[in-house]
């Protein structure tokens, strides 16, 4: 039996002395910054919410000062669909997803639990670390272009990205509307798969999300590995992939068809190019979606006498220097004078990648990749050197490009360090990716 | 790059040296990005799939407005206070 289910069959007795242990391990690892408030009290098994969803009556504040204090009147979907849980924290993130590290928290960089002078990933940094150090149960995350898989790689925990419109995004803080997603993290694929059965469902609170049938995905997790074929790309062994990482992945895709899973190959030439369209079309989406934090209604406010200088003034002064820049980016590549050479690019870059991710995801069932193409940065390397940063989303936007699905499970480690397995799907095919993912769990 | 002009649309007051850094910095980005040229990309639509979807506006009275008051930076007999904007 996998943790995730021990937990939701333990007597009361164990439950509090498990519960107890978690708040210990929350104490005893402050300095790994994984949490901005902790809830006391909890008395079920517990899960810890990302600072960028909403849950009524605790901060907010999506790690940024710009709205340190913000109370939240309501919660967010999502949060308000989870059942018998015990909410334990918020925790910390990149300030309102911008970054793949877990660095650029206003609350201190979030640590790897593995080696704290390493990144944990991000930007759902704060659940990982949360997992790995056995702070909590479950947890909910949200991943615009990787935000929820990359730090499951680097902590060694288990995280779902769902497709985009399955779940309600009520209440989250956007980055980028058009990618932006809510979904869990775990300790085993079992436990993403019991948070997912919860979240999921129509919402006309986001006009988005899709009336599909409601699927209870833990208990489904059961296959025959001979159903399976998996896509294995190419580009897995490529340059820009560190060598020991490449290794460690085509080792489990070895072992998955040693169990029975079919295997064929494909390529895409243009995977690369996905990084620099990612980061044109979300910058143009963020700066939009940040012109609400203007120290109005919420937040703290400098003093001024008109309202641009109020507001040019509170900005300048709270938001940090990679919100800034990812703003600057947004607002230039808009302006009218250069949006067709920027902006309109990337949008049909995203056309042009997102047709061959799904002629590629026409061949199989699931794509493998590995989540991360690196081993967690120093903390000190990437602060100031966002190109080295962006690069590690190298395979972050298989999922969001098509809308699909992608799940990331550790699959070995490199000293201490642990390396996460990408398993994606056709959109609202998430449960192959948790069967694929369950089983592969199975084989260790 | 006109920074300055920049930072006035996005609103934000910037010091010189934040300037001169991200000025550096956003070219940078802006020559990797060139790379996106390299694809030869011709009339592919990205939104052609895409519809609106509406649903009626309809008035729902929120029952804990207390709590968005507790949040305005400057409040006033329940109302947020707000500079001059003309």
């Amino acid at each position: 039996m996998m943790q995730s289910e021990k937990v939701l069959k333990m007597e009361a007795k164990e439950l509090k002395e498990h519960i107890a242990r978690q708040y210990d391990s929350i104490e005893k690892h402050r300095k790994f910054n994984a949490f901005i408030t902790v809830n006391k009290g909890a008395d079920r098994p517990t899960i810890a919410i990302k600072d960028n969803i909403t849950v009524k009556g605790m901060r907010a504040t999506g790690s940024s000062k710009i709205i340190d204090n913000y109370i939240a009147p309501y919660s967010a979907t999502a949060v308000e669909r989870l059942k018998n849980l015990s909410i334990i924290g918020k925790t910390a993130l990149d300030a309102f997803g911008t970054g793949s590290t877990g660095s650029n928290s206003d609350y201190g960089p979030v640590r790897n639990p593995h080696d704290e002078k390493r990144v944990a990933g991000g930007s759902s940094a704060g659940n990982g670390v949360a997992l790995a150090l056995d702070m909590c149960d479950f947890a909910l995350g949200t991943d615009t272009y990787g935000s929820l898989r990359s730090p499951s790689s680097f902590c060694g925990v288990v995280g779902l990205r769902p497709s985009y419109g399955l779940v309600s995004r009520y209440g989250l803080m956007d980055l980028s509307m058009s990618l932006d997603t809510i979904g869990p993290m775990a300790h085993d694929v079992y436990g993403a798969a019991y948070i997912l059965s919860m979240i999921v469902g129509h919402d006309s609170r986001d006009c988005l999300t899709e009336k599909s049938k409601k699927i209870e995905y833990h208990k489904e997790l059961d296959i025959d590995a001979k159903r399976l074929t998996m896509i294995v790309l190419e580009e897995n062994d490529s340059d820009l992939v560190d060598r020991k990482v490449a290794k460690t992945v085509a080792s489990a895709v070895e072992r998955l068809e040693q169990a029975g899973v079919k295997k064929v190959t494909a390529k895409l030439p243009d995977l690369d190019k996905s990084i620099p369209m990612y980061y044109l079309s979300m910058a143009a989406e963020f700066a939009s979606a940040m012109q609400k934090f203007d120290g109005l209604r919420y937040g703290p406010r400098e003093e001024g006498y008109e309202l641009e200088e109020i507001v040019s003034k509170t900005r300048g002064r709270y938001l940090n220097a990679e919100i800034k820049r990812r703003i600057m980016l947004g607002t230039f590549v808009t302006m009218k004078e250069q949006q067709s050479k920027w902006y309109a690019a990337a949008i049909k870059a995203r056309a042009r990648l997102k047709q061959e991710i799904n002629k590629v995801m026409e061949r199989g069932d699931v794509l493998i990749t590995p989540t991360m193409p690196v081993l967690p940065w120093k903390i000190e390397e990437i602060m100031d050197d966002p190109l080295k940063n962006y690069a590690m989303d190298l395979f972050s936007g298989l999922a969001p490009i098509i809308g699909g699905p992608a799940l990331s499970v550790p699959c070995g480690n490199i000293g201490e360090l642990p390396i996460g397995l990408q398993i994606g799907a056709k959109r609202f095919d998430e449960l192959k990716c948790l069967q694929l993912g369950n089983l592969f769990e199975g084989l260790k | 790059m006109e920074i300055d002009r920049i930072a006035k649309i996005a609103r934000i007051r910037l010091t010189d040296e934040e300037k001169k850094h991200l000025e550096t910095q956003l070219n940078r980005i802006l020559e990797w990005a060139k790379q996106i040229e390299s694809m030869k990309l011709g009339d592919e639509e990205y939104f052609t799939d895409k519809t609106n979807v509406f649903r009626d506006d309809k008035i729902e009275q929120f029952s804990d407005s207390e709590s968005i008051v507790k949040n305005f930076p400057k409040a006033s007999k329940g109302k947020v206070i707000v500079p001059r904007s003309l």
